[in-house]
């Protein structure tokens, strides 16, 4: 067996510091106060998913962007999302959601949403804002229905149903 | 037989040549690039990392960003293990280095630690976020939850096929030859686990040129693979021998 190479620590180096870096920053994060952990929502509104129903029924025009991949998007989605993967969300039409009064990038936790919504914030979209609870999870969890391949767009039938849900009690 | 009458391993000691200098500026350069353009076109999504220094994000996000450096960098070091792996005397030749093999051996180790990284803090950036455990489901994803759970069951797969591929490596010898190289092969396995797992779910693995270079990785793994076997049934069965005529 050939003696170990002086080289041989090396990596073994590089990979300690690089655990070090990766997990500083979480351990500060960690360690934050609690009013310093709400920061974001300055910048970010964050809103019940029920809040948001209420305001598609009174007619707000509220933009969902689903961010996950096509294949998780036609699984199931919010009715009426847009689809658009993470890494595309540089490149979507700004000037198409100039005027709405939410726009909701979304995913499973809203790791990706919050990057989604950084970049829609950082183009100049007004009224970015997440869901309370984080993700289409939190949809999921306020009973409010959700949609298919099939039920993509956000007709009388999703209106219907948002609607049912929310005369529905709110879920504990 | 053939005798190459080049030595194995230069001599550390002695002064390197002009082509041996070249090589090693070369092999610095195409290392530094395969770890940074990963992290060079996730900075194209995220913004830079000075951001996650501040505030200005919800619970567990720099987490979630660490989580995705670990994870292209455990990429690179498993191909780079494999590739050493394979081509440790021509790269002891062209480098005038002493033995890589047991560089080979670290970076395996390497690779593993730091894809063990990947989803533990993936499991932090979660439980900070929710204030929930979901260890089970981040380490054993349930198959049948949809697209997403499935791909991170094959990176779950490609972890700890890469353990057993570590373990072979460092305990190899005390096993018969035979059935520690079995053994160790899994390594190929995770490279293509992990392939198929950062392509179809990988946050930034699809930002600009980064598919066509996790694509030609994957050649790259193939090709010498290949080479590699070619080169052993050659040298066991001289041109023109079959296995039936070795037996005679």
């Amino acid at each position: 067996m050939s003696p170990p190479s002086r080289y041989a620590r090396w990596p073994l180096i590089a990979v300690a510091l690089t655990l070090a870096f990766l997990f500083a920053l979480p351990l500060a994060e960690a360690s934050r106060a609690p009013e310093a952990r709400r920061a974001w929502t300055q910048d970010y509104q964050e809103v019940a998913p029920r809040d948001v129903a209420q305001m598609i029924l009174d007619g707000k025009k509220v933009v969902f962007v689903d961010v996950r991949e096509p294949q998780e998007f036609a699984e199931k989605h919010i009715p009426g999302a847009r689809s658009v993967p993470v890494r595309d969300t540089a490149a979507v039409n700004v000037a198409s959601l100039a005027d709405a009064d939410l726009v909701v990038p979304y995913c499973l936790k809203d790791f990706r949403g919050f990057e989604g919504a950084k970049t829609l914030h950082g183009l100049g979209v007004p009224n970015v804002g997440l869901l309370k609870g984080h993700g289409i999870k939190s949809w999921e969890k306020a009973g409010l229905p959700e949609a298919g391949e099939d039920l993509g767009v956000l007709d009388e039938e999703a209106l219907r149903m948002i609607q049912e849900a929310l005369d529905k009690a709110p879920e504990q | 037989m053939t005798t190459d009458p080049r030595p194995m391993t230069a001599d550390p000691h002695s002064e390197p040549g002009p082509a041996i200098r070249r090589n090693r500026v070369l092999a610095v350069l195409a290392l530094v690039a395969l770890l940074l353009l990963p992290l060079t076109a996730m900075t194209r999504q995220t913004g830079t990392m000075t951001y996650y220094l501040g505030q200005g994000y919800p619970p567990g996000q720099s987490a979630y960003i660490m989580m995705r450096v670990a994870g292209h960098l455990a990429y690179t070091l498993v191909f780079l293990q494999i590739v050493l792996g394979l081509l440790h005397r021509p790269l002891q030749r062209a480098l005038g280095l002493g033995p890589l093999l047991s560089v080979h051996r670290s970076v395996g180790l390497a690779a593993f630690l730091l894809a063990l990284s990947h989803p533990i803090l993936f499991e932090w950036a979660r439980q900070l976020r929710t204030g929930q455990s979901t260890i089970t489901a981040t380490f054993w994803p349930p198959i049948d939850h949809g697209f997403y759970e499935l791909h991170q069951y094959f990176g779950a797969m490609g972890l700890y096929l890469l353990l057993i591929g570590v373990l072979a490596g460092v305990y190899g010898p005390r096993l018969a030859p035979k059935a520690w190289r079995a053994v160790h092969a899994v390594n190929y396995m995770v490279f293509f686990l992990v392939w198929y797992h950062s392509l179809r779910i990988g946050t930034s693995t699809r930002i600009g040129m980064l598919p066509v270079l996790y694509t030609v990785l994957a050649a790259v793994v193939v090709g010498l693979t290949l080479q590699r076997l070619r080169r052993r049934t050659g040298s066991r069965f001289p041109e023109g021998l079959t296995s039936r005529d070795a037996r005679r």
